[in-house]
Order: C-alpha cells, then structure tokens, then sequence
C-alpha cells in the first residue's frame, strides 16, 4: 500500500506540474516517457531474466496461459457492455470501442479519434490512463483477493510494460511471464479490436 | 512496440548473466522503482498539460472512470475464476 500511495504521490506531482503551466512549452514529454518506458523495460527485463523461478512458469503452466488474454477480453468487453446499459450517454458500440483499448491509452484514443470522434478518443485516453493508474495503485489488494493473475487481468495491455514491475513484485516473477504474454497478445489486439468495434 | 520487446529481450539475457547475484538484484529493484515513478511523473504531466483534457475532465471524466472500474472488474473476476480452475494447483 506504501508503494501504491508514493506512486500515486509522483502521478499527482506530474498533474501539478503540467497544471502549474512551469513545464516548458518545447517539453517532448512524449519522446522522453519513451526513454523512460525503454529504461524501465530494461531493467524489468534484468529483474526477470536474472530470477530461475521466472521460467518454471512455461514448464509448469504451458498451453493454460492462451486462456488469460481470452478471460482478459472476455471480462473487459463485458464489464464495459454494462456501462453502456447504466450510462445513458454512452451506446454499446462506443462503450466496447473504449474498453476495447486494454489501457494502451496512446494508441486507442487516437484510432477512435480517427474513427468516430474526437469526444470519445478523449473519453479512451481518459478511461486507459484510469485502467493503468488503478492497476499501478491497486494490484497488491487486487492479488490478495482475487489471485495471483489479478494483476496482470487488471493491466490487460499495459502488462507487457508499464505494469510488468508492479505485477511481478506481487504476484511473483514467475508470473511476469505470464504478464508479458498476455500483454503481448492484448496489445495486438487492440487495433483490430478497436477497429472491429467501430466499423461493424 | 518492435522497440520495447528489443529492450525487453536485452535486459532479460542481461539478466540471465546475473542469475544469483543478490547484491545486484537489490541495486536493479531500486532502480526499477525510481523508473516507475519518473514514468507516472510524466503521466501526470502529460495529463496536466493536455487541455482539452482538463476542460473536459467533468464531462467525460466520469464515463471513462466507469469504463475503466467495469474493466477492470470484469476481467479480474474472470481471471479468479481462471485462477481457481486451472493455476491455483501449481502453487506450492
């Protein structure tokens, strides 16, 4: 939970930040988020590969690990098919569209920018980036709970990066994996999906 | 993406290299925690300097808030119950 709350603490840093209007005008932040991303990879990768537990996994799991990407897009899809019920506001086709991004905020929002509207491409930037801060914020309690795939459920794409520390730390390196696998998938799939979603 | 899979694979064979090295993994874990909060650091910046985003924030915040919390409920449920039927067993 301390972690959580420092994560949190750095996340509500940036929006200050942003806000303040103190960040220069030229700031790439998308070029160096990249970096950072790429740092991060890095050493993730490092985490993993220098840990034996994290390749039993293959052995022990083998053919099971397809079926959690699928309950991923399964449970998703159906969690964001009842928003579209509750919330007037929302048809089931934009609701899916949005859920359909698996919290890849950056490339979702723009190919529903680009294929419905600039309204909804905001609500996906929005609700990816939510997915991703909540899963950032709420893994350990999630895996406590609800299992040691939890986690990497709640990442849906983001598992593969941005998530991958946080999930293997509480679900264990064996796990990250099992992470990067089913981010993998999922963040195939988002562009298809998404597209599949909105033109059909 | 091509790029960050090529990142990924170096540090994972980097880390092949590392096995039973516990000072090493001590020093790559802090490091790794440093790297989350400079990226969710950016992440708040990029949200803080995006401002359609800020002025729409009440409209539209709250319909990619219950996408988002539907999502993530759906598929943690789902994966529990994936857990339960087919991982559980191999835990010692």
């Amino acid at each position: 939970m301390k972690s959580s709350l420092i994560i949190f603490a750095f996340f509500v840093a940036g929006v200050m930040a942003g806000l303040s209007g103190m960040i220069p005008q030229g700031f790439d932040f998308e070029k160096f988020g990249n970096y950072a991303l790429y740092l991060l990879m890095f050493l993730a990768g490092i985490s993993i590969g220098s840990d034996k537990n994290s390749w039993k996994v293959l052995a022990t799991h083998n053919y099971k690990i397809i079926w959690v990407p699928v309950s991923i897009v399964l449970g998703t899809l159906a969690g964001s098919a009842l928003v579209a019920l509750i919330l007037p506001t929302l048809t089931l086709r934009e609701s899916l569209a949005v859920g359909a991004g698996f919290g890849y905020y950056s490339l979702s929002s723009v190919f529903i920018t680009q294929l419905h509207s600039q309204s909804l491409g905001i609500v996906a930037l929005l609700s990816n980036i939510f997915r991703e801060v909540a899963t950032l914020l709420a893994t350990p309690i999630l895996v406590s709970y609800f299992g040691n795939l939890a986690g990497i459920a709640s990442g849906g794409a983001t598992a593969m990066d941005t998530t991958l520390p946080v999930i293997s730390r509480f679900s264990g390196k064996s796990y990250a994996i099992i992470s990067v696998f089913s981010g993998i998938v999922l963040t195939i799939l988002v562009p298809f999906l998404v597209t599949f979603i909105l033109t059909v | 993406m091509t790029a960050i899979l090529i990142v990924l694979s170096a540090g994972i064979l980097i880390g092949l290299l590392l096995v039973g090295r516990p000072k090493i993994h001590q020093i790559n874990n802090n490091l790794l925690n440093c790297s989350i909060y400079l990226l969710l650091f950016l992440l708040g910046i990029s949200v803080g300097t995006n401002k359609e985003v800020i002025h729409n924030l009440g409209k539209i915040g709250y319909e990619a808030i219950a996408i988002a919390v539907a999502s993530i409920t759906g598929s943690v449920l789902l994966s529990a119950l994936l857990f339960k039927l087919l991982f559980k067993q191999n835990e010692e």
